[in-house]
């Protein structure tokens, strides 16, 4: 079975099991993977694009620091604008001025995955997990919350860890403590990393 | 099941630290946990097929064993020490044959520990200062799945507090790139071995300053265990079966290496008393493994299914093992022909082919006892419910019972 995982803070944790699209995040949709799991391999990345970087924003941005959207530069708005702590309707001028039009056309196009998806995503395929407890390990906040514990390799002694070993394959229990959720987030993938069966991947590839 | 916390005895890590909640296993891996979770598909005592009394079944076996000429034990790997040192009694009485897996598997570099040939350590100096992991001709992501996350690799403790980034540095040699092979990224070296030996000779002119084969990985890997102070060698059976018997240059190696820095070896990992069984019959004996208690003497043709095939044996007394489905064909197409009487808690291969079958129990669930870890640390484990019969007392039964 494969789960997705929800990956936003102010977002509800729930969890999906792959019958329904998966949430786009990059430029490309993934629903047409559903059908074929197959390509869901990571090793070829077929139709994982690479995340929305600021940059592409911000070139079709007007560019003219004009400060209506309450940021100080068009670049921070554009960085805002990814990390969904801004909405597009903040930039009057893209929407009053009739030159910025094909502008605006372009970034609705661009951002249209990122306004659907409301979350990043973890991917957990246990049909690959052999339960090996790396992923446990290795977690930062796991070693920090229970040194004793997962921090020194055994099983957890905390109620609430992220991951947890449950009948021989690697469940989720508690997303928010992750260090890519947050205002501030760190785009950790020290248990990806860690997972040679590739049980455990993030949508961003 | 009853909740609770147990020992698993899937494989020779025998992680202590397993919950067992709402019928739910937690922490153990897949292995481990797949025995927990169908602990109660149990065999019945049967004779020739046939269901019957538990009682029926254990006289059975013992008329058999008594009218036996030439017996052998074999199996006795997943049992506890205690029903082990009944068996190898058993065989004493007899004057039997008695074998574990050991022959085929690393029962050689038991023997060289055991006989001090080769330095050996803890899992638990292992986790707290080993800096050089090295993984030779084995697959612990597959074989021994919790191997690196709780004893080696990823472990913070001790000395090495800073984690698998900075204070470990993971070696994997082996033929093809293996599950372990890929975690081998940053601070890590990955050897794509085609000869063990050559390796080995590798290791030992880099050490003479020479450039040898492989010198680029040997030059790093014995710099680093400069650096390291403590290191660790886990042998598997693609180092044993690839130096094939030939382990003077490997002892060699070692100790050169220790001439630089503390460098141990433990092997990989086995069933989970393989390790007991073959220290309880160097006590007792003198030899680890393919004893008979007739000759007094260990020798390689008094290997289980040397003995099969040469029909040197009439009964075969087979005690928690599957031999039907590990051994050839060939052998099993004979071990048929011969009366067994098998002692395992779940229906296999070998339960098909067995004159008599006698349920017994698992240790961790329904039996306690001591078992040996694959470093040598004896681990005492207690059961989470109460067996009617363990194999000890299986065992003890049929001691009693046999003229």
């Amino acid at each position: 079975m494969k789960i997705i995982l929800p990956p936003h803070p102010t977002s509800i944790i729930q969890l999906l099991i792959i019958s329904k699209p998966l949430f786009p995040i990059g430029r490309g949709s993934l629903s047409h993977l559903v059908n074929r799991p197959e390509e869901l391999n990571i090793s070829e990345n077929k139709g994982l694009e690479m995340p929305i970087t600021p940059m592409e924003v911000y070139k079709l941005l007007p560019k003219t620091n004009c400060k209506k959207c309450g940021e100080q530069t068009c670049m921070s708005f554009a960085f805002k604008l990814i990390n969904r702590e801004k909405k597009l309707e903040d930039c009057t001028p893209l929407f009053e001025e009739k030159k910025y039009a094909g502008q605006l056309k372009e970034l609705q196009k661009l951002l249209e995955p990122l306004q659907e998806a409301t979350e990043t995503g973890l991917i957990v395929d246990e049909d690959l997990c052999v339960g090996c407890g790396n992923c446990v390990v290795v977690c930062p906040v796991h070693a920090a919350e229970d040194p004793k514990g997962m921090g020194s390799g055994f099983g957890p002694t905390i109620e609430d860890p992220i991951l947890r070993i449950e009948d021989g394959v690697v469940k989720v229990i508690e997303m928010m403590k992750c260090r890519r959720y947050g205002k501030n987030r760190v785009l950790c993938v020290a248990c990806r990393e860690n997972c040679p069966s590739d049980a455990i991947r993030f949508l961003e590839g | 099941m009853p909740d609770g916390m147990s020992t698993c005895t899937g494989c020779s890590c025998l992680c202590p630290d397993i919950v067992i909640k709402d019928s739910k296993i937690f922490n153990a891996c897949r292995k481990g946990s797949s025995i927990f979770k169908h602990q109660d598909e149990r065999i019945e005592p049967s004779i020739e097929g046939k269901k019957v009394k538990f009682e029926e079944a254990l006289n059975k076996a013992i008329d058999i064993i008594s009218s036996s000429e030439k017996l052998a034990i074999f199996g006795l790997d997943t049992i506890p020490l205690e029903a082990q040192e009944v068996a190898i009694e058993l065989a004493k009485k007899r004057k039997a044959y008695i074998d574990d897996n050991s022959a085929f598997c690393l029962g050689d570099f038991i023997e060289l520990i055991l006989k001090g040939d080769l330095p050996t350590t803890t899992l638990d100096d292992v986790k707290s200062n080993a800096y050089v992991i090295f993984y030779w001709g084995t697959d612990p992501y597959n074989s021994l799945s919790r191997h690196l996350s709780m004893y080696t690799y990823y472990p913070r403790a001790g000395k090495r507090q800073r984690g698998y980034e900075e204070d470990r540095y993971l070696v994997v040699a082996d033929v093809r790139e293996s599950h372990t092979a890929k975690l081998v990224k940053k601070n890590a070296k990955f050897i794509k071995v085609e000869s063990d030996e050559a390796l080995v000779e590798g290791f030992l002119s880099s050490m003479e300053g020479k450039a040898g084969k492989y010198y680029e990985e040997t030059g790093r890997i014995l710099k680093e265990m400069q650096r390291g102070k403590f290191n660790v060698i886990f042998g598997g059976l693609g180092l044993k079966y690839g130096l094939n018997g030939k382990y003077g240059r490997f002892i060699e190696m070692i100790k050169k290496m220790n001439e630089l820095a503390e460098v141990y070896f433990i092997p990989a990992g086995f069933h989970a008393n393989m390790r007991g069984f073959n220290e309880l019959m160097f006590e007792k004996t003198g030899s680890i493994n393919r004893y008979s208690f007739e000759t007094e003497s260990s020798a390689p043709e008094y290997e289980f299914s040397e003995l099969v095939k040469n029909d040197s044996i009439d009964t075969a007394l087979i005690v928690g093992s599957d031999p039907a489905n590990s051994l050839p064909f060939d052998v099993v197409k004979k071990l048929k022909e011969i009366n067994i009487v098998l002692i395992d808690p779940k229906p296999s291969l070998t339960s098909k082919i067995a004159e008599v079958v006698i349920p017994s129990a698992i240790t961790g669930i329904d039996q306690g006892g001591t078992m040996v870890r694959s470093d040598g640390v004896r681990i005492k484990i207690e059961p989470l419910l109460e067996g009617e019969y363990t194999d000890e007392s299986i065992l003890q039964k049929i001691l009693e019972g046999v003229s």
